[in-house]
């Protein structure tokens, strides 16, 4: 902190000669931090551990038994659960640090190979036969259970990707839109209802307090599901597009008031670009309906209009959740 | 030079100071609002998610409004260039405009002034055939320009690239020697940069561009490693300046730029650490991996796999070590954060990135290669349903 301006600021009369004093002593023994740089090789050193000896088993299949490997997998996954298990903090519904800087990390480092477990289990022993769903189902109820009882929110994301894979559908940000096949009808119901459910989940988890602070984690994936569900079905079912427009304002509607109440403005830039996508499709597929030249011009001015109408509305709303 | 009202941007910077002190409780609640009345500050910046709602809008307006004025000019393709030249700077008007409304870091003149250099640059570039240098220059001088007049911090970073472009386009039309100390110069140059940079930054007459310089000064960093490394002036050298290389033949000094390549990384963490400086730090870390890409690229001295197992157990392990070492802070270190990360908190950035980077168990059959041939659930998922 500038140490002259504080004491400019403090001639002026805006702060205390304790409160100038408070500034120079810490600004004196300011520390400096490195808690990202080693936050980020932590990471990455589970990262390149984990995918290393992916690998490393992989290309010494034939040379290493299948069993030591399962073996070895299922030790580090037991002993990072068991480090776990030991140092954690009491179990509360509210929020619970982790107890040391190392305890996220080693949680993420057992429950990542407690899935490679289940899956080289699958693979190679055909374990659970053909109920393919339970290979994906264990894993991600374990997970579930992990993130809740040891209050991680990036092995809860894992989970609720999990939970989707196991609908059928891939969730993974960049993934979304590329490994899904969002034409066919069973995969629009399937996201329609997940995204529902992932929705009334967080607000169950907020109203229950049970993990309040995972509700937005729910709300987050189930937000961009029932949207991109939403859009895909009017884009899919040509006829009923109208239909599909409404349920889409219904929703936005909803994310709306939820934006409202939790003044989050994530929620209402997200709502305002989907929605805007489904409007203009809908008008659009009306101004081209008999392809002349009219109709270009229209679509054009149409861009012109709304976008500006939609930045006075941004403003408006920021205006509006600052001052509530 | 500064379009946006100076009393203003003093005090935004009075303010956050303020903040600052306030998160570390030096000052308190009501002594900050204190500040806050104290030093208005009266520019219109919304919300970060807000600023990107407004910038993704403020781009489909003009790009609109930019195609619809050019259907009238759909006969008359020739003069298309100076059309894009001439919106460029009708949007810079309207760049202008905005800011005398008030806008700063609104998402629209973040937009605007995007859009106007990117139509005066593609409609020059459309108009005539331009040479390498001559763009060069062109990305320089319009950089720089907004630099300066809108304390941009991406076009103080590419006004900082186009120098050096400049410098090295225009050595190399100067022959052999001057080809042969490319490197040195660009070297040399780059490490002026950044020294400039730091006077400017330690100066204090240039608040203002602070952020510009910072990002500068990564810039400056990163191109004086790049252009002493062995990988890029070798590729460079056979690329551009057909150098031909027989089987088992180096690059001349080669075993300088090896140096190069090893001791500059090992060199920024060293000053980084002793001036305890987060940029010098943060960039040597970047470039350690840099330094194994090079390597790995000439000397496959071991399988991928075990470099990954080996610098994933020196990674946990070294990070393990400091944390317990600076359990208590030494010499003025710490394995705690600050207190300016609640912007990442509250995005739960870090949950986003490890669904993105280790993506559970649903893996597809393609992709999951590391599960023994890719199983895992996704090959039953995927396929199943």
């Amino acid at each position: 902190m500038d140490i002259i301006l504080f004491e400019a600021l403090h001639t002026r009369g805006l702060i205390s000669d304790a409160a100038l004093e408070r500034v120079k002593t810490t600004t004196k023994n300011k520390l400096f931090s490195l808690h990202w740089e080693l936050r980020t090789l932590l990471y990455l050193g589970v990262l390149l551990l984990s995918g290393g000896l992916g690998i490393l088993v992989y290309k010494n299949i034939d040379t290493i038994g299948h069993t030591f490997i399962l073996l070895f997998i299922a030790l580090i996954s037991a002993g990072g659960f068991f480090y776990c298990l030991k140092t954690k903090l009491p179990f509360s519904m509210g929020r619970v640090a982790p107890p040391n800087a190392f305890f996220d990390y080693v949680l993420l480092l057992a429950c990542l190979s407690f899935v490679t477990f289940i899956g080289y289990l699958q693979f190679q022993y055909g374990f659970f036969g053909n109920r393919y769903g339970l290979v994906t189902f264990i894993p991600m109820l374990v997970l579930f259970i992990a993130a809740y009882y040891f209050d991680h929110i990036g092995i809860l994301s894992l989970a609720i990707t999990s939970l989707c894979a196991w609908a059928g559908i891939t969730v993974t940000p960049t993934h979304i839109l590329k490994d899904n096949d969002f034409e066919s009808t069973t995969i629009i119901v399937t996201g329609l209802v997940l995204g529902t459910g992932l929705v009334a989940t967080g607000v169950m988890t907020r109203l229950r307090n049970i993990k309040a602070h995972f509700g937005f984690t729910y709300t987050n994936f189930g937000m961009h599901l029932l949207f991109i569900s939403v859009l895909a079905g009017m884009f899919t079912f040509g006829i009923l597009y109208l239909l599909w427009f409404l349920l889409l304002a219904g929703v936005a509607f909803y994310f709306y008031k939820e934006a409202i109440r939790e003044k989050s403005f994530y929620i209402l830039v997200v709502l305002t670009l989907y929605g805007y996508i489904g409007l203009t499709y809908a008008i659009i597929r009306v101004l081209t309906w008999n392809s002349d030249m009219g109709g270009i011009y229209l679509t054009f001015l149409y861009f012109i209009g709304t976008a500006v109408g939609l930045v006075l509305f941004l403003i408006r709303m920021n205006k509006k959740i600052k001052t509530l | 030079m500064i379009a946006y009202n100076k009393e203003w941007l003093n005090n935004l910077l009075v303010r956050q100071q303020a903040d600052e002190a306030n998160e570390q409780d030096c000052i308190s609640q009501a002594e900050k609002a204190q500040v806050y009345t104290a030093y208005p500050a009266g520019f219109y910046t919304p919300n970060f998610f807000v600023r990107v709602g407004l910038f993704i809008l403020t781009v489909i307006i003009v790009g609109f409004s930019v195609g619809f004025c050019s259907l009238f000019f759909l006969d008359h393709t020739e003069h298309i260039g100076i059309l894009f030249v001439f919106f460029g700077c009708v949007i810079y008007g309207a760049l202008e405009f905005m800011v005398s409304k008030r806008h700063y870091k609104s998402g629209v003149d973040d937009a605007l002034m995007w859009m106007a250099a990117g139509n005066i640059i593609g409609g020059l570039n459309v108009m005539t055939n331009i040479s390498l240098l001559s763009n060069a220059i062109i990305f320089f001088v319009l950089s720089f320009y907004l630099f300066i007049r809108f304390t941009n911090a991406v076009m103080a970073a590419i006004a900082g690239v186009a120098v050096l472009a400049v410098i090295f386009f225009s050595l190399i039309r100067m022959g052999t020697v001057a080809k042969a100390i490319a490197p040195f110069v660009i070297l040399i140059a780059a490490a002026l940069l950044y020294f400039l940079t730091q006077r400017l930054l330690k100066s204090g007459r240039w608040k203002y561009y602070t952020g510009g310089l910072l990002t500068l000064s990564v810039v400056a960093l990163v191109c004086c490693y790049v252009a002493g490394n062995y990988f890029v002036v070798r590729e460079a050298s056979i690329a551009m300046f057909q150098l031909d290389l027989g089987p088992g033949k180096d690059i001349p000094f080669g075993w300088l730029f090896w140096l190069f390549t090893f001791a500059i990384p090992v060199l920024y963490m060293a000053r980084g650490i002793q001036k305890k400086d987060a940029v010098l730090l943060r960039v040597g870390l970047l470039l350690v991996a840099a330094i194994v890409f090079t390597v790995r690229n000439y000397y496959h001295l071991l399988p991928v796999e075990i470099v990954m197992v080996i610098a994933g157990i020196a990674f946990t392990g070294l990070a393990y070590g400091l944390i317990k070492y600076l359990h208590e802070p030494k010499h003025g270190f710490t394995h705690k954060e600050q207190k300016d990360v609640f912007f990442m908190d509250k995005l739960q950035v870090e949950s986003l990135l490890i669904v993105q980077t280790l993506s559970g168990p649903q893996l597809p059959a393609d992709t999951g290669t590391q599960f023994g041939g890719g199983t895992g659930g996704g090959g039953g998922a995927s396929g199943q349903f």
